[in-house]
């Protein structure tokens, strides 16, 4: 049992889930284009880097270094996934979410209580 | 596929920027890859504009996120179990931050700080290089000067010259000393080569280089057998002179060299930077004739001692005063009561006088820094009231009292640290001004002027003074600031809660400055108009428009009277005759030059008294233009004429000081005199002279008499020309006269006769310069600080003096208060500072060689202009306080 005391910021949130989405693809550049696409938001570059470096720095992800590439420069890429820590931060947002949403409806238009 | 790189600029600035962080490689490489779409899509250019933003916008982002952590703003708190050291850190942090972040208010008080502090170095490094330590050489302590002692007393008794016989004498009895060398003054031109020139030599005894233990740098010093008459024809030259007129020619030693005419073999090269005594180009061996070691009365030559490893001059002083007395029971006539002085040989080329001289400018210029300080510590507690929320804050949240103190205390020490280094180059700057200020003929009588700087020693001195106003300026207002009452400051009104402990140290820092200010302008008064004074005094002689020009005669035409007095006649009559030359005249010596000649006289009718004790006077040998080139009063008889020849009856004429002492009440027309000598004829006294002062600085006027040239002709005199105007084309008739007449002949010493009393005041000129300075500085500090005091005062009363209008209190009533509190603590202050101004002058008038006279004006005239300077200063404070809104001041509440 991992113990999760780790507060997740909601871009950190997305991060994490769009590393999870993208598996073994996941290095910076489709990261962000995925959180642009299906979060409907736009991603400072800056941002990701930094964010990524942070999640790296509590061990909710995981990276590792690929082979370097000639339309890079030479440069290799660096992968990322979820680590077992980063799935259970997740977990429990989730599920705290989950708990506090039930029995709301929150469709437009439609407002109870 | 160039065209898809990313611009190297940029991919090369972002590589610096991400270095190091996690991603770094990666985040290089995905902007490399992006840029290869963005490239397809926007185009080249687009692309590359792309990716300078990006590349900016993400290795900002990332520099700024790796370095956020780990630099954190210092807290003002100190951390539990934080360690002294890193607590000590963290107030240095925080007071860098506060000075950077308050750039103009750190300015000025460094600025400030930095003039008072070099001011004190640069008088200071004058007395560290005039004084402590004119001599460069390594065994300094163990050398001495001897001097005799006058029992005749006079101003410079205890610096007398020595008799050959009695140095030879001391020479063989010392047993505390290495040796003692004699020597002598011995001018000599060199005259190989084109143009002959004039140097400073010496004749020394042989074991003058191992005395000084400087050695030679190249061939040898002298042999002890080269102090024997007959074998002295060698020369050691000075590195200078070897390299000026020489070209550093490696071949020199063993060359011969004509000075004076003849030739002497080199055997020596001087080390570069030696140039003991007084400049010295050339050295021979000092070789005393027979004749000379008869004359125990002609007293002439320097001596210099090394003593023996442990010895101490006070040793030496005992053991040769019993030589001394032993010589004075042996040879009473030219001995009785002689003693001796020693001194050490740092001590001896002191200028007489210097020291106190120049203590008294390092007295002004700690003036000059209490005045900074004062400046310094108003500003710090006008911050400090701005700062007093932020300082009772931290005491409320567990600063302790002692925090508070050093953080201020390192604030303060910072800004004195910043201060010093200011002060560097000014103090430099104004030293190299000096070095370049001052005449050279007079900086080799300067020991030490050649090495003024700013050095280790200087900047050392620098750091304890700097340490020591700190304390001055920041202790007070970091006493005064930890000492905060809480509820006081935290109210919105803290600011009318000054206290009356404030009022009082304001009140004590307006006298202080006033006094301070007060004092330096007097002082720096005294200082100018003294100097002007002796510029511009009447000596008993006319000096401008007139030019003189010294001629040693060398070689055939220096070898009898007759030759000598037929060049010098002809070259009067050649420069009498070129336009533009009113007046042409000869002497020995000119008034106010380095060289004096004065004799001892017998009067006829009076007991010879024996030599020691026989009346001195200068000796003044001049053509019969002479008293009327120089505007020389004649007050009785006549003046010379072309009758007085040599073979006509032998005539003087003497100064009315002369003829009062040795006359009183009688006219001395017709009496005779003679200078002491075996050849000497009685010469009766025709006509009487007003007064010559010779140097400025002589306190009393000596007696002299003026015998005329052709009867007692010399081979080095003095050509003197006056014209109407600038006498500056004088020089060339002057030179071109001798050279027609004899090429070989040096002209040397080419100075108007102003240009030689300027030269001889010029320490007069540095001492009114530098105190005109810091009078000029003192009252702008002091204009500057009671401005700010008075500023600071007003706006803390704004609201009691919006509470009086309100009551009614008329704007007449409101400046009158304000003005009046002003004035009453200028008069306080100028009242102490006209006594502390006392004081000092009479210090000076002691030390200035009676430059200094104390008088009223000056004393009334800068109390004015510093009552005018504080009353300016506070009306427009005052003015202000007219300004103040009833309703904004007590709304302010």
């Amino acid at each position: 049992m991992i113990s999760v005391d780790t507060y997740l910021g909601e871009f950190e949130h997305l991060v994490l889930l769009a590393v999870l989405r993208l598996g073994a693809e996941a290095y910076a550049v489709p990261i962000r284009a995925e959180i642009e696409e299906r979060g409907g938001r736009s991603v400072a570059r800056g941002a990701l880097y930094t964010t990524l470096d942070r999640l790296e720095q509590k061990g909710l992800v995981r990276s590792r270094l690929g082979d370097a590439l000639a339309e890079r420069g030479g440069r290799a890429r660096r992968y990322y996934a979820v680590s077992a820590r980063g799935l259970a931060s997740l977990r429990a947002a989730r599920s705290s979410i989950d708990r506090l949403s039930e029995g709301l409806a929150l469709e437009p238009g439609r407002v109870t209580n | 596929m160039t065209g898809r790189r990313p611009p190297r600029l940029a991919e090369w600035l972002l590589a610096r920027l991400v270095r190091g962080s996690l991603g770094g490689e990666a985040i290089v490489g995905d902007l490399a890859e992006e840029h290869h779409f963005e490239a397809r899509s926007r185009g080249h250019a687009g692309a590359a504009v792309w990716y300078w933003r990006e590349a900016l916008s993400v290795g900002g982002r990332v520099l700024l996120q790796r370095h956020r952590p780990r630099r954190p703003a210092p807290s003002p708190f100190p951390m539990p179990g934080e360690s002294s050291m890193s607590e000590l850190w963290r107030d240095l942090r925080l007071a860098a931050r506060l000075l950077v972040h308050q750039r103009a208010f750190a300015f000025i008080v460094v600025l400030t700080l930095a003039v008072g502090l070099a001011s004190n170095a640069t008088v200071m490094a004058l007395i560290d290089s005039l004084v402590v330590r004119p001599f460069p050489l390594r065994d300094i302590d163990r050398l001495v000067q001897v001097f005799g002692v006058n029992p005749a007393g006079g101003q410079f008794a205890d610096r007398a010259e020595v008799s050959p016989a009695d140095v030879v004498d001391w020479q063989r009895e010392v047993k505390t000393a290495e040796s003692l060398v004699a020597m002598e003054w011995w001018d000599a031109s060199i005259t190989s080569g084109t143009e002959p020139e004039r140097l400073q030599g010496f004749r020394v005894s042989p074991v003058f280089f191992d005395a000084f233990g400087v050695g030679v740098s190249m061939g040898r010093g002298f042999t002890a057998d080269e102090g024997q008459p007959g074998r002295d024809r060698v020369v050691v030259l000075g590195q200078g002179l070897w390299q000026r007129r020489f070209g550093g020619d490696p071949t020199i030693v063993g060359r011969t060299v004509p000075l004076d005419g003849v030739p002497y073999q080199v055997v020596g090269v001087a080390p570069a930077g030696f140039d003991y005594p007084f400049g010295s180009e050339v050295w021979v061996p000092l070789a005393f004739s027979n004749a000379a070691l008869e004359h125990r009365e002609n007293r002439y030559i320097q001596v210099v001692g090394r003593l023996r490893e442990g010895a101490t001059p006070a040793a030496l002083q005992a053991e040769l005063a019993t030589v001394a007395a032993h010589l004075a029971k042996a040879y009473p006539t030219t001995n009785r009561d002689w003693t001796v002085n020693v001194m050490s040989l740092s001590e001896s080329v002191v200028d007489l006088g210097a020291k106190a001289f120049l203590m008294v400018h390092q007295l002004a210029t700690i003036l000059v820094l209490l005045l900074a300080c004062v400046n310094v510590a108003n500003l710090l507690l006008v911050r400090a009231a701005d700062r007093e929320k932020e300082l009772a804050l931290r005491v409320a949240l567990g600063a302790s009292r002692w925090r508070v103190i050093r953080l201020l205390g390192i604030e303060s020490l910072m800004l004195a640290g910043l201060g010093a280094a200011g002060a560097v180059p000014l103090a430099w700057a104004a030293l190299a001004g000096c070095r370049a200020a001052m005449p050279p003929s007079v900086a080799r009588f300067v020991r030490g002027w050649d090495q003024l700087d700013v050095d280790l020693r200087v900047i050392a001195g620098l750091a304890a003074l700097a340490v020591a106003s700190t304390l001055l300026f920041g202790l007070l207002p970091a006493l005064r600031a930890s000492r905060i009452s809480l509820t006081d400051a935290l109210k919105s009104g803290g600011r009318t809660a000054a206290g009356s402990g404030r009022h009082r140290l304001r009140n004590a820092m307006v006298v202080t400055e006033v006094a301070v200010a007060l004092t330096l302008l007097v002082a720096a008064g005294l200082s100018v108009r003294g100097t002007l004074d002796v510029l511009w005094r009447d000596d008993g002689y006319a000096m401008d428009g007139v030019m003189t020009l010294r001629v040693s005669l060398l070689g055939g035409r220096a070898e009898n009277g007759d030759q000598q007095r037929a060049f010098f006649e002809q070259v009067l009559t050649d420069v009498s005759g070129v336009s533009g030359v009113d007046r042409a005249a000869l002497a020995n010596v000119v008034p106010g030059a380095t060289r004096y000649i004065s004799r001892t006289v017998d009067i006829e009718g009076q007991p010879v008294l024996e030599a020691g004790r026989r009346p001195s006077a200068d000796y003044r040998v001049v053509s019969p233009g002479y008293f009327d080139a120089l505007r020389v009063r004649l007050l009785e008889g006549r003046a010379f004429s072309s009758a007085d020849t040599a073979d006509a009856l032998p005539v003087a004429i003497v100064s009315q000081t002369f003829a009062r002492r040795t006359w009183p009440g009688q006219s001395p027309i017709g009496k005779r005199i003679r200078g002491t000598g075996a050849d000497e004829p009685w010469r009766t006294v025709v006509g009487v002279a007003h007064d010559v002062r010779h140097h400025w600085f002589a306190d009393q006027i000596a007696p002299a008499f003026y015998v005329p040239y052709p009867q007692a002709p010399s081979s080095d005199m003095v050509l003197i020309l006056r014209n109407g105007g600038d006498p500056s084309p004088l020089a060339r008739v002057g030179r071109d006269a001798v050279r027609r007449l004899d090429a070989t002949q040096p002209v040397y010493e080419v100075r108007s006769l102003r240009q030689v009393r300027a030269d001889g005041a010029v320490g007069l000129w540095f001492a009114a310069i530098f105190m005109g300075a810091f009078g000029l500085i003192g009252l702008l500090l002091a204009a500057v600080g009671v401005y700010a005091i008075m500023a600071h005062a007003v706006r803390q009363r704004t609201h009691e003096i919006g509470v009086r209008m309100a009551l009614g209190a008329s704007r007449r009533a409101v400046v009158g208060t304000t003005l009046g509190r002003g004035m009453a603590l200028t008069g306080i202050g100028l009242a102490l500072g006209l006594t502390g101004a006392y004081l000092l002058g009479l210090v000076m008038e002691r030390t200035l060689f009676g430059s200094i006279r104390l008088d009223v004006v000056t004393f009334v005239a800068f109390t004015a202009v510093l009552a005018l300077a504080a009353l300016a200063a506070a009306i427009v404070p005052a003015r202000r306080a007219l300004g103040v809104d009833p309703m904004i001041s007590l709304r302010s509440q």
